[in-house]
């Protein structure tokens, strides 16, 4: 069993839905959004276009994240999910450095939009253990994997353009999707071998 | 008994969404401890699957801001102005309601009409039309008020309901193979954005469906269509003149079946350009194309409707005892108008080049696959999968009306209306359509009359008896943002100042940000002795506000609607968390209100205005007219009333929605039963009718008003009319501004203060700033986020450019509603108010439907 998920660049449309849904799935801080959709402008007037394209963390199967992490913190589950553990985190951000993919985000300061933490917020400091001077990220939303649920992200995508499943599993709709689409992965030639495949 | 110990509540709720007016998407929602932590869409419901857009995920954010309007609040500096403190001082409720009630029964007692309303809470507005009805006794000319001004789609309502019984239509898209979109943020703000983002995605990546998108700037759906093709602004209805003159005279594709059997297109019309009517019966004359004569359109022994020709018509009723009349078919007076119109004229004016329009109209001539047949549900019906869809584009601008004709007689040509794969409707907001009329009534011509209808419903009467005026415009749709200019200066418009506004209510809307020209709406503003706003937060407007009254959030309020798009049944809206601070939702202020005034009960009260509503109109009631009830007392009788289920179940449930089955989805007017009016000669006999009036009242030489320009566009067929903003102003002047939406924009009465949404709008490139094409920039001297000025003759505004390739040449490119000024430190000063270049005067009306132009023309220059 290795998690994985699809992202059809085809259907993205660039609604951010992704990236609400995410916050408010997480509580993150102001400034930190786990999942964002990048956009691109591709071509001349008039056959210009923009393009669409979600990142977060890629959950690699060689983390290069992991790899440079001095105390463990960031380590890998048997489902191939990366994470990070806190209270080994002591915030060095090698990791941050590491990452080809720019994913990962150093807590300063827990912050809230207000001057003081809305009820929605002050639920969230009690829900989630994010701890200034420590990293966090993209987990997968793995709360939500264990009782049976796809991530936020994928759950709200308005064009169902995010498929997650099992890579390992050849029949997987996921498996079938990369093989059919040839789908490809961010910066391949790192060798961090992503979890993330994109169609085109 | 006796446990205090707290019981700690962990549960989902369902609801649904108002976070803007497009979508009202079933929800659950997550509650712990009253606390709303979390909103998904709901799994269960086709179309749907559970998604919600990045809007309904922030919402809790809305819910909790710390800038909510808190308590009752009346002013105390007389003194009105934008920036200039109204001197708040918090009141009871108990307070407010006198006051207010003092107020109203003056007014009630002296000329109810001077009292003026208006909401774009579209989902429970309908409340206050109740109230407002009740107070007026039922007079159809209870007023509005510069409410959500260049939002509003208003032609598409008129015409539509016209002629195809729409208020607004949509790209079916389950069958759909062949979409255009002009002016549209398909999948963004637009038309149930959440299912057709999903529909149109999957029909591209399968493969079958083509998007084609003409918009000036680039929208999502343009970004992931198959063709986007940038437009001059408000030159869609060229574009559409030429596509039909290239369907017709250059491929004759067009569904002649279609036209013949669906709608007036064979009708026989005189030279006076009304149908020529039999000397028996009246009825209209068709000419019978195998057996050589006139019959009456319905005459069971009609072998083949003529659409060509020029007959001679000795049955037909004339006052002219010489000769007996000649009449032409409807189509054949269609055909000859649309000859000018070629793809050369066409590419002039829109920019699109001639070719590409010629390729266009091919292809969804071909794609309509004319004659074909699609089985639903065991029945077979006319499979016309192409569809021609607008918004803003279509209806913002002083051309509208005649754009969103050419629009819809564009798709009858192709037979798309109501077909399968075709061009869908949404039928009507609130819950007066809850019957679901199948098959639309028809008049006694045989043209059917959709639900409800927008015909003029105004009186005649001059002096005239509103502000609004609207009487030049029969019905009026968009809140009356013209009533800014009667309030101003009525002598100048002729308006009895006995019915000026004395006192306007205003529910979650904000006139000063959603109509052109802050100025001029602040200036009218000032002059209403006193104005009420039922609000979230004091924003912009609340500047010229006497009572302030704070709203709940749509998370801590009751309503039940219909949800229509694909659907029917009642969508249930419930507090998931009770109401914050001291507020009160509007329809209990509005219930109060009445109460107190004594207008809730009796057969012209509140509660006999909601039984007419859902169309009850005796015993027995749907809501006793006898007895006062609570507001969920009323919604649990409507439940009742209306499915037999009470509101327990709703609450528990959610909704009893279900897809709308195909033979009431398809085809509303029955088929073969009633027709459209491709030739409306209605709408002409209106324009006479205004003309008539108009110049017998002298109405020319009384008032500013150029009665011409009033008594145009009300042609029974397209032709083509120029917007104001294509007559050259002052040659400076030598862009276009226009605005869109995005997916994370409300529309222009809410204000842009939700911090998730602000902080992604930060992170994209082009939200919050003013798009300019590359080209235009380099010839301009300008540079990539430069600071500018964009100025009209209304009036400039600062922001920060885009340079792009995504945005048509002649046209700077804004995002709105944003560049607010209210105090609220994440809104405040984000992005640029494009309202504020829309200059404000009759000629930026359009007639017959007074479609504000909400493009201007403009200069860019660095900001020193």
């Amino acid at each position: 069993m290795r998690y994985g998920l699809v992202i059809d660049l085809r259907k993205c449309a660039g609604c951010y839905s992704c990236m609400a849904a995410c916050k408010a799935e997480n509580f993150t801080p102001p400034g930190v959004f786990f999942t964002r959709v990048l956009v691109n402008e591709n071509g001349k007037y008039p056959n210009a276009r923009w393009q669409f394209i979600p990142v977060q963390c890629n959950h690699c199967e060689n983390p290069a994240c992991a790899a440079v992490c001095p105390t463990g913190a960031t380590s890998q589950k048997e489902n191939g999910i990366v994470t990070i553990d806190p209270n080994k985190c002591m915030g060095c951000r090698y990791c941050i450095v590491a990452c080809p993919y720019r994913v990962r985000f150093y807590v300063n300061k827990r912050g809230t939009y207000y001057r003081t933490p809305t009820p929605y917020e002050a639920f969230g400091f009690r829900a989630r253990d994010y701890q200034e001077g420590t990293v966090i990220k993209c987990d997968f939303c793995s709360h939500r994997l264990e009782q049976g649920l796809e991530p936020a992200c994928v759950a709200t995508c308005t064009s169902r353009a995010r498929y997650f499943g099992d890579l390992d599993d050849p029949n997987s709709e996921i498996s079938r999707l990369i093989t059919a689409n040839r789908a490809y992965q961010l910066l391949a030639e790192k060798g961090t071998n992503p979890s993330i495949y994109y169609i085109h | 008994m006796g446990d205090t110990k707290t019981k700690h509540e962990n549960r989902w709720v369902r609801t649904c969404c108002s976070e803007c007016y497009a979508g009202h998407d079933p929800l659950k929602v997550h509650v712990v401890d009253g606390v709303v932590v979390r909103i998904e869409g709901d799994p269960d419901l086709p179309l749907f699957g559970g998604r919600v857009c990045a809007k309904a995920n922030s919402a809790m954010m809305r819910l909790y801001d710390p800038y909510r309007l808190k308590a009752p609040m009346k002013r105390t500096n007389p003194k009105k102005g934008v920036g200039v403190d109204p001197g708040w001082v918090e009141i009871t409720w108990e307070e407010a309601f006198d006051i207010f009630v003092q107020k109203l029964k003056k007014i009630r007692e002296k000329n109810p009409l001077q009292l003026y309303a208006g909401s774009m809470d579209v989902h429970v507005c309908g409340i206050q039309a109740l109230f407002t009805s009740a107070f007026t006794g039922g007079d159809p000319r209870i007023g509005y008020f510069a409410g959500y001004g260049g939002f509003c789609g208003e032609p598409i309502h008129r015409m539509g309901t016209g002629l195809h019984g729409s208020f607004l239509d949509f790209p079916e898209t389950r069958y759909s193979k062949y979409i255009i979109v002009t002016g549209g943020s398909l999948g963004e703000a637009w038309m149930a954005p959440t299912i057709l983002a999903q529909l149109v995605a999957e029909g591209r990546t399968k493969g079958g469906l083509k998007v084609v998108v003409i918009d000036p700037r680039q929208t999502r759906a343009a970004a992931k269509a198959d063709e986007w093709i940038p437009i001059r602004p408000a030159t869609d209805l060229a574009f559409f003149l030429a596509m039909m003159y290239v369907l017709v005279h250059e491929l004759g594709i067009y569904d002649r079946e279609f036209l013949k059997k669906q709608t007036n297109a064979p009708y026989l019309i005189g030279g006076n350009g009304y149908p020529l009517r039999d000397k028996e019966t009246n009825k209209p004359l068709i000419w019978d194309a195998k057996d050589n004569t006139a019959k009456s359109f319905d005459d069971p022994t009609i072998k083949d409707f003529a659409l060509e020709g020029t007959y001679t018509v000795p049955a037909a009723a004339s006052e002219n005892t010489d000769k007996p009349p000649e009449g032409r078919p409807a189509f054949q007076i269609f055909k000859e108008q649309i000859l000018q119109y070629t793809p050369e004229w066409a590419a002039e004016k829109t920019t699109i080049p001639a070719a590409t329009i010629r390729r266009l109209a091919k292809e969804i001539g071909e794609a309509a696959q004319i004659g074909s047949t699609i089985v639903l549900d065991g029945k077979e019906y006319a499979y016309r999968p192409v569809a021609v869809v607008g918004y803003r584009g279509t209806n913002c601008h002083t051309n509208s009306p005649k754009t969103e004709q050419a629009r819809i007689v564009l798709n009858m040509l192709l037979g798309s209306n109501r077909a399968p794969g075709g061009v869908a409707a949404f039928e009507t907001f609130g819950l007066s359509g809850h019957k679901w009329r199948y098959p639309y009534p028809g008049d006694e011509d045989g043209i059917t009359m959709g639900t409800h209808t927008l015909e003029p419903h105004s009186p005649w009467k001059f002096p005239f008896e509103d502000v609004g005026m609207k009487a030049l415009w029969g019905g009026g749709m968009s809140g009356m943002h013209h009533a800014i200019l009667g309030q101003i200066d009525p002598k100048k418009y002729g308006i009895d100042e006995n019915y000026l506004c004395e006192c306007l209510m205003h529910w979650r809307i904000n006139s000063l940000v959603s109509t052109q020209d802050p100025k001029m709406t602040a200036q009218a503003l000032a002059k209403i002795p006193f104005y009420v706003d039922i609000t979230l937060w004091l924003d912009e407007s609340d500047d010229f506000a006497d009572l302030v009254l704070p709203d709940v959030h749509w998370l801590e309020r009751l309503s039940a609607f219909n949800m229509t798009w694909f659907f029917e049944g009642i969508n249930l809206q419930q507090p998931v968390v009770a109401p914050m601070y001291k507020s009160m939702s509007g329809p209990e202020i509005y219930f109060e209100l009445a109460k107190r005034l004594e207008i809730f009960t009796g057969p012209m009260g509140m509660m006999a205005m909601a039984n007419m509503g859902l169309d009850c109109w005796g015993e027995p009631w749907i809501i006793d007219i006898n007895k006062e009830c609570t507001y969920e007392e009323y919604v649990d009788a409507i439940c009742k009333g209306l499915y037999g289920k009470d509101l327990a179940w709703f609450k528990e449930h959610g909704h009893n929605m279900q897809l709308i089955p195909p033979d009431r989805f398809y085809y509303r007017w029955g088929w073969n039963q009633y027709r459209l009016p491709f030739y409306w000669y209605k709408l002409k006999a209106q324009g006479d009718e205004l003309r008539e009036n108009l110049e017998r009242d002298k109405v020319g030489e009384k008032t500013n008003l150029d009665v011409n320009y009033l008594c145009q566009q009300f042609e029974p067929i397209p032709v083509w009319y120029p917007a104001l903003i294509h007559h050259q102003e002052d040659p400076k002047y030598d862009l276009y501004a226009v605005s869109g939406r995005a997916a994370i924009s409300h529309h222009s009465s809410l204000p842009a203060t939700n911090p998730w949404l602000i902080e992604i709008a930060e992170r994209d490139p082009f939200i919050l700033r003013i798009l300019i094409n590359h080209e235009t920039a380099r010839k301009k001297g300008l540079k990539d986020d430069e600071l500018v000025w964009v100025e009209s003759r209304a009036g400039r505004v600062k922001g920060r450019l885009k340079l792009t390739e995504c945005v048509h040449r002649e046209v700077l490119g804004f995002y709105g509603p944003l560049g607010h000024w209210m105090k609220h430190e994440l809104a405040e000063g984000k992005g640029s108010h494009h309202g504020s270049l829309l200059p404000m005067d009759m000629k930026t009306l359009a007639p017959v439907v007074p479609a504000l132009e909400a493009a201007a023309r403009v200069m860019v220059y660095k900001a020193e």
